[in-house]
C-alpha cells in the first residue's frame, strides 16, 4: 500500500480559527480560516426582506434582490465565481464562492455595485416583465399555494411575512424605481459584519489568526452597537414577544389536487445550544425516512425557520392523499416518543449517528459559513463550537419543543 | 479515503474490473447499515477506485467500511449483476450511438476495450474466475490510498491492514485463450449517423477538457441538425473526444458538413476571450469539487491513478492557468488539418 502526499494536503482540514472583532469596536467583517481550502466565500445579509413590502407593491424587494444578482453577476464576469442571491421575507443572503485570492476583489466589486447608482427605468420594466411571466407560468401551482399557507401557519395570515415574497401580477406594475431605489440603499449597510471563509495559507491572515479572541457579541456595522437579536430592522415591525405560539393548533385546507401535504410545526426554545435545532430535526428527519421506504410517502423534509419572534421547526411529509392522516399521526408520533424516551437507546444513538454523518457530508464551505452567519443573525453573537450532542441531549431537545401546529393540506376524499 | 487499484484487463476481461467494484459498492452499501457513511466506486481507464467518507469520530467504521470494499468477491448478487451489465453491453452493440462510439475508438486506440465489458466477456465471467481475477490485481503494494482529514497515516495503516488482498501477487491481463464468436450483426438504423474522433492529452492535463469545452460551445449554438453529441471518453494514456450525430438519411451530407464546420469554427473562431471564459468555467468547477475532504480525495486520487505525482490537484490547477491562447489555438487547428477518425452508419 502507497500512502501519498495526499495525508499532507487534508491534514487538520477540519481545525477553524476565527477573527471577531475587538470588543466595542465596530466590525464590517469577521473572517475565519480553514487550512487548504480551495474555496473562498463572502456571506452578506442585507436588510432588504421581502416583510418589508408595502401594501399593494409585494414584490419590490424580490425584484431588487433579483436585479441585484444581475449587477453582481455582471460585475463578477470575469472571476471564477458562484453566485447565490436569495430573498427572505426578513432579509437578502448573498453569498460569493471564488478562488481565494480573487475573493478581495469580488467583494470590492460588490461593495462597488451597493454603493453605485441603481438600476435604471429599463432594467427595472424587464425585471417586472420576466417575474410576471414567472407568476403566469406559477399560477395555481399547489406547491405554491401549499407554501403560502405554511407562511401563514407560522406567522398568521395578516402578517407582512406571509404576504406572496414574488409579488403578484397586480403588485408588480405598481412598483416604481422608488421604491427600489429606496431598498437599494438600505443594501449598502448589511445586518450584521461581513462573514468570510479563507485557506489560512492566504497571505495576509496569519496576522488574523494570532491571538484569536473568544466568541461573544458581534457589533452592527457602523453602528457600534451589538446585534439586537439579529433581524434589525424587523424589530421595528413591533413583533410581539416569544415564544412563536403557545397553543396548539390543526387547519385543514381542501383543494382538488393530487397529492397531499402535512407539515406538523413546533415553535423551539431559545436556550438550545448551537447546533441543537440542527441535530434534532436530523434526527426526526432520520426517524420518519423508513426502510423499507413508505409507498405513500414521497418526501419528507426537516426545517427550521427564523421569524423575528423566534425559530420554529417544521416536519413536512409529501404524501399520497390517502396517506395524509396516517402521517399526521405519525409525525405527531415520532416527536413525542422521542421526547417521552420511547425511542429505544440503541435505536436512537444509530439515528444520531447517522445524522451526524448526513449533515457533515451535506456541508460545503458556502453552507457552513451561511449558517454561521445566520447563527450570529439569529442570537446577536458569534458562537463558539458547538456541543456533540448526546441521545439525552436529543430527548431533553425534543421535550422542549412548544405546541404543535398542523397543516394538513390535500384533497377531498370523501 | 480514496484508494485506487490499477487494473489491466485482457481481451476476455473487459468488464470484470467493472463487476468487481460494483459488487464491491453493494457489499458496502450493506455494510453501511445506520451509519450514513458516504461510499462511493469508480471505473477509470487506470483502475478501480473507492470514496469512503464520513465523520471523523467514525474513523474505524470507515476503515472497516474500505476493508469490505476491499475483500475478496463472494458469488452472492452476482448473476443478478452480471445479468444487467450483459443487457447494457449489448444494448451499446445493438444501437447506433453505442456502435459508432465504440468503432470511432476503436479506430482511434486499436484494442481498447469497453470498461463495462463486451457481451462475450461477461457472459464467460464466472464466481470463481472473478475471484481469480480480484486475487491478480488486488495487491497492497499497488494501491494509492489518499486520505483528507485529521488522522495520522498510522491511525489509517491500522484500520485497512487486513483486507485479505496478497501483498504482491502477478500483474497484467491473463489473457485466457478463450476465441470469441464473432456478434451477430446489429439490426440497421433508422437514420443516419456519422461521427468523427480524435485523440487529446490524457487527463492529467486539462487540455482535453478545455478543447471538449470550446468546442460544445459550438455544437449548443445548434450548428449540427438533427441529434448531436460530443464526449470525451479518458484513455489509459490519451483522452478520445468523439463528436457524433444523426439525421434522416437525405440530410446526411449535410450532418457531414456540419461536423467538419465544428472543427473549423473551432480553429478559426477562437481567440484569448474565449479561452478566457472557459477557463473561468473549468476553474471553478475545480474548486467547488475540491472544496470538501471528500472531493479534494477524489479529484488527488483520480488524478494520481492517471498516473499524475502528489499534489496533482495543485499542479492540474497550474496547469490550467498556464494554458495559453498559442497551445490551444495550435491544438485546434492540429483538430482541423490532421486527419480525424470518421464513420458513418446508413439504414
Amino acid at each position: 500500500m502507497m500512502l501519498t502526499g495526499g495525508f499532507l494536503l487534508g491534514l487538520a482540514l477540519h481545525s477553524i480559527w476565527f477573527t471577531p472583532p475587538p470588543p466595542g469596536v465596530p466590525a464590517d467583517s469577521i473572517v475565519f480560516h480553514r487550512p487548504h481550502l480551495s474555496l473562498g466565500v463572502e456571506v452578506r445579509v442585507l436588510p432588504v426582506g421581502t416583510a418589508q413590502d408595502p401594501v399593494g407593491k409585494e414584490g419590490t424587494a424580490w425584484i431588487t434582490s433579483e436585479l441585484l444578482r444581475g449587477d453582481v453577476s455582471a460585475a463578477l464576469t470575469q472571476l471564477p465565481h458562484r453566485l447565490e442571491v436569495a430573498a427572505t421575507p426578513w432579509y437578502t443572503l448573498l453569498v460569493i464562492q471564488t478562488a481565494p485570492e480573487s475573493l478581495a476583489t469580488a467583494s470590492r466589486l460588490v461593495d462597488r455595485i451597493l454603493s453605485g447608482p441603481p438600476p435604471t427605468q429599463f432594467q427595472l420594466d424587464l425585471m417586472k416583465e420576466r417575474i410576471i411571466g414567472q407568476l403566469d407560468f406559477q399560477e395555481g401551482s399547489p406547491v405554491e399555494a401549499f407554501r403560502r399557507e405554511v407562511d401563514r401557519l407560522l406567522l398568521g395570515s395578516g402578517h407582512p411575512g406571509a404576504r406572496p415574497a414574488h409579488g403578484t401580477v397586480h403588485s408588480l406594475p405598481t412598483i416604481d424605481l422608488e421604491d427600489v431605489e429606496a431598498l437599494w440603499r438600505e443594501a449598502k449597510a448589511p445586518l450584521i459584519p461581513v462573514f468570510r471563509l479563507l485557506p489560512s495559507s492566504t497571505s495576509g491572515s496569519k496576522a488574523a489568526m494570532e491571538g484569536t479572541p473568544a466568541p461573544g457579541p458581534i457589533l452592527a456595522p457602523g453602528q457600534g452597537s451589538a446585534v439586537a437579536q439579529g433581524f434589525g430592522w424587523v424589530n421595528a415591525l413591533g413583533e410581539t414577544p416569544r415564544p412563536l405560539w403557545t397553543e396548539a393548533d390543526r387547519l385543514r385546507i381542501i383543494r382538488p389536487i393530487t397529492n397531499g401535504w402535512v407539515t406538523v410545526a413546533y415553535p423551539l426554545p431559545d436556550e438550545l445550544p448551537p447546533g441543537g435545532a440542527e441535530t434534532l430535526a436530523g434526527v426526526l428527519r432520520e426517524q420518519l425516512t423508513p426502510s423499507p421506504p413508505d409507498p405513500t410517502l414521497f418526501r419528507l423534509d426537516a426545517e427550521l425557520r427564523d421569524t423575528p419572534r423566534g425559530r420554529a421547526l417544521l416536519l413536512t411529509a409529501t404524501v399520497a392523499p390517502d396517506g395524509v392522516d396516517r402521517w399526521e399521526g405519525r409525525i405527531l408520533e415520532a416527536v413525542e416518543k422521542l421526547a417521552e424516551g420511547g425511542v429505544p437507546e440503541a435505536f436512537l444513538h444509530s439515528l444520531l449517528r447517522r445524522q451526524r454523518a448526513r449533515s457533515l457530508l451535506d456541508e460545503t464551505p458556502a453552507a457552513w459559513l451561511t449558517a454561521r452567519a445566520l447563527e450570529a443573525l439569529r442570537t446577536g453573537t458569534l458562537q463558539g463550537g458547538s456541543i456533540h450532542p448526546e441521545a439525552h441531549h436529543v430527548r431533553e431537545w425534543a421535550r422542549a419543543l412548544g405546541p404543535p401546529r398542523i397543516l394538513v393540506y390535500g384533497p377531498d376524499l370523501e | 479515503m480514496h484508494v485506487s487499484i490499477p487494473l489491466e484487463e485482457g481481451a476476455t476481461e473487459a468488464g470484470w474490473g467493472w463487476t468487481l467494484q460494483e459488487l464491491a459498492v453493494s457489499r458496502a452499501m450493506g455494510a453501511v447499515g445506520q451509519m450514513g457513511a458516504m461510499i462511493q466506486g469508480r471505473r477509470s481507464p487506470w483502475g478501480i477506485s473507492y470514496l469512503v467518507a464520513g465523520p471523523r469520530r467514525e474513523a474505524d467504521h470507515l476503515g472497516w467500511i474500505l476493508r469490505v470494499l476491499l475483500e475478496e468477491p463472494t458469488a452472492a448478487s452476482l448473476d443478478g449483476l452480471l445479468n444487467r451489465a450483459l443487457e447494457r453491453a449489448e444494448s451499446r452493440r445493438e444501437t447506433p450511438d453505442g456502435r459508432l462510439a465504440s468503432v470511432l475508438l476503436e479506430m482511434l486506440v486499436p484494442g481498447a476495450l469497453p470498461l463495462e465489458g463486451t457481451p462475450e466477456s461477461l457472459q464467460l465471467l464466472s464466481a470463481g474466475l472473478l475471484r481469480e481475477f480480484w486475487y491478480r490485481t488486488h495487491q497492497r503494494s499497488n494501491m494509492t490510498l489518499v486520505v483528507v482529514g485529521d488522522v495520522t497515516p498510522e491511525t489509517i495503516l491500522t484500520l485497512i491492514h487486513s483486507t485479505g488482498a496478497p501483498e504482491s501477487a502477478r500483474a497484467g491481463p491473463l489473457d485466457l485463450p478463450f476465441a470469441f464468436p464473432s456478434p451477430a450483426p446489429p439490426p440497421p438504423p433508422l437514420r443516419s449517423w456519422y461521427g468523427e474522433g480524435v485523440l487529446l492529452p490524457p487527463a492529467t492535463s486539462p487540455l482535453a477538457t478545455m478543447v471538449a469545452r470550446l468546442l460544445s460551445q459550438r455544437l449548443e449554438a445548434g450548428v449540427i441538425p438533427g441529434e448531436a453529441r460530443l464526449d470525451l471518453h479518458p484513455l489509459a494514456t490519451s483522452t478520445a473526444l468523439t463528436l457524433r450525430g444523426a439525421v434522416p438519411p437525405a440530410r446526411e451530407a449535410e450532418l457531414q458538413r456540419a461536423v467538419e464546420e465544428i472543427w473549423l469554427d473551432g480553429a478559426t473562431s477562437f481567440h484569448g476571450e474565449l479561452l478566457e471564459v472557459v477557463r473561468r468555467d473549468i476553474s471553478l468547477q475545480l474548486l467547488e469539487g475540491s472544496a470538501t475532504p471528500w472531493g479534494l480525495a477524489e479529484q488527488e486520487g483520480w488524478l494520481l491513478a492517471a498516473g499524475a505525482a502528489p499534489g496533482a490537484v495543485a499542479a492540474y490547477r497550474d496547469s490550467l492557468h498556464a494554458l495559453d491562447v498559442e497551445v490551444v489555438g495550435r491544438t485546434l487547428d492540429r483538430l482541423l488539418t490532421e486527419p480525424r477518425a470518421s464513420w458513418s452508419l446508413r439504414p
